[in-house]
């Protein structure tokens, strides 16, 4: 039995259901649960449900043969669902299958429980999307710049993708504090510039991650 | 083994939801050696609705017309507009409930990674309905799946923005059902959903 959460479910023939899960210790994996679109299974094979899987099989897609709610599922409502879905989108997009992200599923999990409480959901959003950057292997460095001198809180950088933070600021448009760096890397926000300017950064490096191919997940947030 | 225009036959037969080789072979050879007449029927048939059946420019059913004999009807309450995700729940609550407002078909629901976003589902088409301002009422009847939840909460903010009422309907016990064998989901809905005795 693994830990795992269901990222994306679709029918499959008549009574299956194909299923992408993230498991602990496999990482992406796709599993089919054979009659599971008519029976019981069905409602609780739902996104941000933890649940416990064992399947048998082999190949690349392996046959589902049981699964739990371990526990109840997460309360993500209204614009949170949509949180949830972006969440689901990255790690379709980015998280290859069969690469065993353990760091990740516990990421994920723990960006769940904290968007049913947070005030503020878009700063969990953009931890999981640094970590998920890091965890994937786009090592995304904030606290040092490029040339290889500590970032400081009081000074203003600017963030090239593919080599990382610069003093050199002749990019005006990627202009960012040395404070929201240290934010970002140190996972707390004192105010809301932080949060805007670690938005529009981390929206470049998901971007430039995915080919610059629109996730349709934010279409829901406009 | 069929071969030829049988076999291609048999093929095409296969594409029918819950149909495999072996029914798609006996309905090819019960319409070849029993029944012509009805397989020529049939085959007329299928040929104009899958030329002539788009959708209603009302409420996006499936229909030969402009306009969906519900949609047109004088007889019904217009300030009532039931969201439904598919043609065949509209079917359902037609045949089997009270209800007699109009209706708004999606074709499916919010679905980021099934490629469904608001655009797919109609919603610009919704937003015109709604600022016609003859509906008083939206009924969510989406389905209680996460996607039928962030597509109904959708549909809600876009109504408030218009000042229309939106309801969600009921999910519980189904009649006849013991709590015992349901699943959490469902029994933990049908306690926070439960309402005065009458």
């Amino acid at each position: 039995m693994r830990a795992a959460f269901l990222l994306h479910r679709r029918p499959y023939r008549d009574t299956s259901l194909l299923l992408e899960c993230l498991v602990a210790g496999e990482g992406r994996m796709p599993l089919i649960a054979r009659g599971a679109a008519k029976g019981r299974l069905k409602g609780t094979l739902q996104p941000f449900q933890p649940l416990t899987l064992r399947w048998r099989g082999r190949g690349e897609v392996m046959t589902l043969t049981h699964a739990e709610a371990v526990e109840k599922p997460l309360d993500l409502k209204k614009k949170l669902l949509y949180c949830g879905f972006y969440l689901n989108e990255l790690l379709m997009r980015l998280l290859p299958r069969g690469d065993a992200c353990d760091n990740l599923m516990q990421v994920y999990w723990k960006t769940l429980l904290h968007l049913q409480y947070s005030e503020y959901p878009d700063w969990e959003l953009r931890r999981f999307e640094l970590q998920l950057l890091q965890e994937t292997g786009y090592g995304v460095v904030l606290d040092s710049t490029c040339e290889g001198e500590p970032v400081s809180s009081n000074t203003t950088y600017s963030y090239n993708i593919g080599q990382g933070v610069t003093r050199d600021c002749s990019a005006a448009d990627a202009l960012i504090h040395g404070e929201t760096l240290l934010a970002l890397h140190q996972g707390e926000w004192r105010n809301a510039r932080e949060r805007h300017e670690a938005k529009l950064l981390m929206r470049r490096l998901i971007d430039h991650s995915l080919d610059y191919k629109p996730l349709k997940s934010r279409e829901l947030f406009r | 083994m069929a071969q030829g225009l049988l076999k291609n036959l048999i093929d095409a037969f296969c594409c029918l939801p819950g149909v495999g080789q072996k029914s798609a072979q006996r309905m090819a050879f019960y319409l070849l050696e029993r029944d012509r007449d009805g397989g020529k029927h049939l085959g007329e048939l299928l040929h104009q609705a899958m030329q002539k059946i788009g959708r209603c420019s009302r409420c996006r059913t499936l229909t030969e017309l402009q306009t969906c004999s519900i949609c047109s009807s004088q007889r019904r309450d217009n300030t009532l507009l039931c969201v439904v995700e598919t043609p065949g729940e509209l079917e359902a609550i037609e045949q089997l409930t009270d209800y007699r407002g109009f209706y708004f078909v999606l074709h499916g629901r919010l679905s980021p990674l099934d490629g469904l976003g608001p655009g797919e589902i109609g919603m610009e088409e919704l937003q015109l309905r709604l600022a016609e301002g003859e509906v008083a009422e939206v009924i969510l009847a989406t389905n209680p799946t996460v996607e039928g939840e962030a597509t109904a909460h959708y549909i809600s903010e876009m109504a408030a923005r218009h000042n229309v009422r939106t309801t969600r309907i009921a999910h519980g016990v189904p009649l006849g059902g013991e709590l015992e064998y349901l699943d959490g989901g469902t029994l933990s809905h049908a306690i926070s959903g439960r309402r005065e005795f009458e």
